[in-house]
């Protein structure tokens, strides 16, 4: 399932640069990121922005399962209170949109890596309900305090940031994310990290890990926090284009959205979860055109079915298979 | 006086709607412990199980206007077959293995396998809820001024009948021991003839069945909304992690008590009672991982 023999992107090697499937797919998605503010389609930037939220929360629960053996069905939790800190940040407390983003990312990060925390001792099934129950205390709150319509920028008594309704700005903020958030992850990737090679032996076999002298708690604690805080980048990121937040972003539904992601493109890889983000994010822009978001899910939840049924390594693997073949 | 009074009946009534939602919807729970304590596999589509008794149950009664005994019955069968289906699904390696990889990409697989299946649900039945007409209108009147609607009593009965056979079931009957054999020691039942293949598909088939008696039991008590799944999933969760994971016994007590503190923290917090439950179990998951009465496998 897990591509652990793929180089990542820091591990270019220019001899190897045309098999190098990371380069290609990221070079695909910088490029067309770039492109879409020159074409007169204004609704593919919105569309490009759902899918960095979506490649960022991808990575986030990739990161804490590839790379440390967690299992999180709660990954809403963080992504939700980055979202939740940032929208009353802004909207509430009126603090420049700015500034309120790594504020909200940092509480994402804190409050996912204190539960982490908590449930570090547990086995993986124990820990994703762990990480399930807690989210879903965050949703049921949230529906009680915020209700159905949750919080909106102007609802909120939001006195007006130029930037909330700046697209272009927008724009530009998600794609310092995505860059900054694709950099983040690299030092557990490349192969000849230590990180990397410490986080496989935790994932692989725990116990053997201990024995040799690695601190097991301590990396999964770290893979905790970041895992946190990219859930929280991604969170804030989407109340930042949406100027919206509501109780359903601590669903379960959501907790199921990274995973399917990660699944789909391919766990391990930037290159898998760039791959998993565009084709999830592809659904969720067109399946609704024409039919309902029901159909969206119901496509979705097919989707993971049939990778994982037919080709476990996901889109990146069958790429990747493709592209070797084409090596000299 | 009369503070404390109205404080002892709202608990009393409480207790009494707890108990007979905690053991129904305990049949839920068991299934999950039991897929769970048999094949290491946490299923994930079994809140989808859930609602499809209960969707089917209602089309049986409402399009096909049949019996609602013969509505449920058609509602338990058919989320048999669909659980029978959906373990299919899954490729075998994952059915046998219970490396945490192999666990975790079924876990996977079956949560995709459950969004379809709610989706589905949700999308044919636009989120209106699911009800099957009651079997009688007797209430039957209880000391203190409570009361149970023949309804419930019929469907708590039917759940303690269905408790009975499934005990029955693998305490007496061969492949019912081969399954406590098989969740004890696999490569030891298998050695001894145990067939592996059936074992699991009748533990998942079991299971499923299970989800969908709650769902169309309690589809005729209340009635069951066509969006829910993923919430009694949780509910499910809640559950088994208060009883022990793998343990059918546990679910059930860990089901009652649920049922009781559900109901009362409803009683007086309607808005805050699942988010209260939610948080004490995660502290019990957190404090004693093997939940209230410990991991039993054996009891299955």
């Amino acid at each position: 399932v897990y591509n652990d023999k793929t180089s990542s992107l820091l591990h270019l090697d220019l001899r190897s640069l045309r098999t190098n499937l990371h380069f290609w797919i990221a070079l695909i998605f910088i490029t067309g990121y770039a492109a879409v503010p020159f074409t007169p389609f204004a609704y593919l930037k919105f569309a490009f922005m759902n899918l960095v939220m979506l490649l960022i929360f991808g990575l986030s629960w990739d990161l804490l399962y590839s790379f440390s053996g967690q299992v999180s069905i709660g990954q809403a939790f963080p992504f939700g209170i980055g979202s939740l800190s940032f929208v009353l940040l802004s909207f509430k407390y009126n603090l420049p949109m700015l500034l309120s983003l790594p504020i909200a990312v940092l509480t994402a990060c804190i409050a996912g890596g204190v539960v982490t925390l908590t449930t570090l001792r547990l086995k993986p099934d124990y820990q994703a309900v762990a990480f399930l129950l807690f989210a879903q205390v965050f949703y049921y709150i949230a529906e009680t305090v915020y209700g159905g319509e949750g919080i909106t920028a102007f609802q909120a008594g939001y006195t007006g940031q130029s930037l909330a309704f700046n697209t272009n700005a927008l724009y530009i903020v998600g794609f310092v994310l995505v860059i900054a958030s694709i950099i983040f992850v690299q030092p557990f990737e490349s192969n000849s990290s230590k990180w990397r090679l410490r986080l496989i032996a935790i994932r692989n076999d725990p116990l053997a890990a201990a024995s040799v002298g690695i601190d097991v708690r301590k990396y999964k604690a770290i893979i905790g926090f970041a895992s946190s805080l990219l859930a929280g980048v991604a969170g804030a990121y989407l109340a930042f284009f949406t100027v919206h937040f509501d109780y359903t972003l601590f669903s379960v539904t959501n907790s199921v959205s990274p995973i399917g992601v990660a699944v789909v493109g391919g766990l391990g890889s930037t290159g898998g979860i760039i791959l998993g983000a565009g084709i999830i994010g592809l659904l969720n822009n067109l399946i609704p055109v024409w039919f309902s978001n029901a159909i969206v899910s119901i496509a979705y939840g097919a989707l993971i079915v049939i990778v994982l049924k037919l080709r476990r390594g996901g889109l990146f693997s069958i790429f990747g298979k493709w592209l070797e073949g084409k090596s000299p | 006086v009369s503070g404390l009074s109205e404080l002892l009946t709202g608990l009393y009534l409480s207790f009494v709607s707890g108990i007979s939602y905690g053991l129904i919807i305990s049949l839920l729970s068991s299934g999950l412990s039991l897929i769970y304590g048999v094949m290491r596999i946490i299923n994930t589509a079994h809140g989808s199980f859930y609602v499809f008794g209960a969707f089917v149950a209602f089309l049986a009664a409402a399009e096909a206007h049949l019996d609602p005994v013969i509505s449920i019955l058609v509602g338990v069968s058919l989320g048999a077959l669909i659980g029978m289906a959906s373990f299919s699904i899954l490729p075998s390696r994952l059915r046998f293995v219970s490396d945490p990889d192999a666990t975790t990409v079924a876990f996977m697989l079956l949560a995709g396998i459950g969004i379809v299946l709610q989706q589905g649900i949700f999308y044919y039945g636009k989120g209106i809820p699911l009800g099957v007409p009651s079997i009688t209108a007797y209430v039957i009147l209880l000391p203190g001024g409570a009361y149970i609607s023949g309804q419930t009593a019929i469907s708590m009965l039917i759940a303690v009948i269905a408790y009975a056979a499934l005990i029955i079931f693998l305490g007496r009957t061969k492949i019912g021991k081969g399954i406590r054999a098989y969740s004890q020691d696999r490569e030891s039942a298998i050695g001894l003839g145990v067939n592996a293949r059936t074992v699991t598909y009748i533990t998942f088939m079991i299971g499923a069945a299970l989800a969908a008696l709650s769902g169309s039991l309690l589809a005729s008590i209340y009635s069951v909304s066509s969006s829910s799944g993923w919430d009694e999933l949780v509910i499910a969760f809640v559950i088994i992690t208060l009883g022990g994971v793998g343990s059918i016994f546990g679910s059930v007590v860990a089901g009652l008590i649920y049922g009781v503190i559900y109901s009362t923290i409803a009683f007086y917090y309607p808005a805050l009672s699942l988010a209260v439950v939610a948080l004490a179990v995660y502290l019990v998951i957190v404090i004693r991982p093997t939940g209230l009465f410990g991991e039993v496998i054996e009891r299955v």
